[in-house]
């Protein structure tokens, strides 16, 4: 109600020095006032049509709330309401153009809750059936934020969103499934990479990435067919120890980072790679280890 | 109002992680040996008198390589022989088989059990450095990380055993 209020006000003060040729943007601010939205919207965009109109600050400004409101009211927020990217577009262009400032800060507000709705979708989607689409929300309010607000740091934001992101394609993610060409399993795969790059030391990821290379290895040796030739036998047997060197540092990371709940299945992981790599000093010493842990 | 919008955000993303696979604690070991002990089988000539009847595979000691063997390859048939698989605890319970496998807790007999099957031609395999001095034919080894056998064709030859170019091809060593 007080950012009616406002914006009204701001109306009525900038319809007092407009110009003669500016009956549309008067007629926008007329409609937009009574809340007729739709016509508030054929309004202004015909005076930005109009030179002078298009030169000035309050054109669109005017525009990005018309827009905002389109969005928020008419389009029920809907996340793929072509309204919500004009109301930014047109909020930047009023700051473009606002060489006394008078519009600035509000634009910018604007525009900082308009990105946040993209963040919002982008969250509200995050599950395995939407996690693809929530990435296409989180990369546009990632790109847009930065494109306004170039100094944001995301790297907080980046691991929170990957993380999460990374559990639903993991969870989506079904081993015993048939995927020949490994899509799935890469798909997982790249999500923890994707935290890891934005999060280097995120002992989750480099335990996860662990067990994705550990358990395919296992999977890989117990469906093999008993009677499979000695050739594809020691084809499968190669791409298991791969795999298990694969594994093997996220999962050493994982043990020297500490900072993972899941100690003791670190430790159980770093005990059946050893196994697995034919490593048997290295495992007698994974042992030891969890005997410590259990006796704590 | 915005570092409360962050935070609860922040939660709000925290309730969809949670972890975590586990690693799959199983004895693949037991599966690979298995299956080498089949390959052994396949791509071994045994002399024509030893080409009738069952196909024995014999194991002398305790280990979960027997069993594996018994639900893997027990009744399967190795061309016209059907396998059987064998358990002995002692040396004097030890009957004749196509293959022997010696556990390395047994493996001290090596030589004695070459000495008794050296005309059964019995392919004798062991798991212990050192064994294919003592007669046995292949060893198990770890090679580059990767369960693999050592080969004796002197011995094979000497109890008239035709090693297949396949095994040869993958064996870590032959002498």
């Amino acid at each position: 109600m007080l950012k009616r209020i406002y914006i009204s006000l701001l109306l009525t003060v900038a319809a007092t020095f407009a110009m003669a040729q500016k009956n549309y943007v008067e007629m926008a601010a007329q409609y937009f006032k009574e809340r007729n939205d739709v016509k508030a919207k054929i309004c202004i965009d015909s005076a930005i049509l109009n030179e002078n109109d298009a030169k000035d600050p309050y054109t669109w400004h005017l525009r990005g709330h018309i827009y905002k409101e389109c969005y928020l009211t008419l389009d029920s927020s809907d996340r793929n309401s072509l309204n919500r990217l004009i109301s930014i577009e047109s909020f930047e262009k009023s700051s473009s153009l606002d060489t006394k400032n008078e519009f600035t800060e509000n634009n910018l507000s604007n525009i900082r809750y308009l990105l946040n709705t993209y963040r919002s979708d982008a969250v509200r989607l995050m599950d395995t059936v939407n996690y693809v689409e929530s990435e296409v929300f989180y990369t546009t309010y990632r790109s847009l934020t930065l494109k306004y607000f170039p100094t944001t740091d995301f790297t907080r934001q980046d691991v929170e969103y990957y993380n999460a992101y990374a559990t639903q394609v993991y969870r989506k993610y079904n081993p015993y499934a048939p995927d020949p060409e490994g899509k799935m399993f890469n798909e997982v795969l790249k999500a923890y990479e994707k935290v890891i790059s934005f999060d280097s030391e995120n002992c989750l990821a480099h335990y996860q990435i662990a067990i994705m290379y550990y358990n395919k290895g296992v999977d890989k040796i117990l469906s093999l067919d008993p009677e499979a030739s000695i050739d594809i036998m020691n084809q499968v047997l190669d791409e298991c120890v791969a795999l298990f060197q694969k594994s093997k540092p996220h999962m050493l990371k994982a043990w020297e980072l500490k900072s993972c709940k899941n100690i003791d299945e670190i430790v159980e992981g770093l005990k059946g790679i050893s196994y697995q790599l034919n490593e048997p000093e290295e495992f007698k010493k994974w042992e030891e280890e969890q005997k410590k842990l259990r006796d704590k | 109002m915005k570092s409360f919008l962050r935070i609860a955000m922040a939660a709000l993303l925290l309730l969809f992680v949670s972890g975590a696979g586990r690693a799959q604690t199983t004895d693949t070991h037991v599966k690979v040996k298995s299956m080498y002990v089949y390959q052994f089988a396949s791509l071994v000539d045994w002399p024509a008198e030893f080409k009738k009847g069952d196909f024995v595979i014999g194991v002398f000691g305790k280990t979960p390589l027997y069993d594996e063997l018994v639900l893997k390859y027990s009744n399967k048939m190795m061309g016209s022989q059907a396998i059987k698989v064998k358990n002995f605890m002692s040396v004097s319970e030890i009957t004749a088989c196509h293959i022997l496998i010696i556990t390395p807790d047994n493996s001290d007999k090596v030589a004695e059990l070459v000495k008794k099957f050296k005309s059964k031609s019995t392919l004798i395999v062991t798991e212990k450095e050192g064994k294919l001095k003592e007669g046995a034919v292949i060893n198990f080894v770890i090679h580059n990380n990767k369960q693999s056998f050592e080969l004796s064709k002197t011995n094979a030859n000497k109890i008239k055993l035709v090693i297949g170019t396949k095994i040869e091809g993958y064996a870590a060593r032959i002498e």
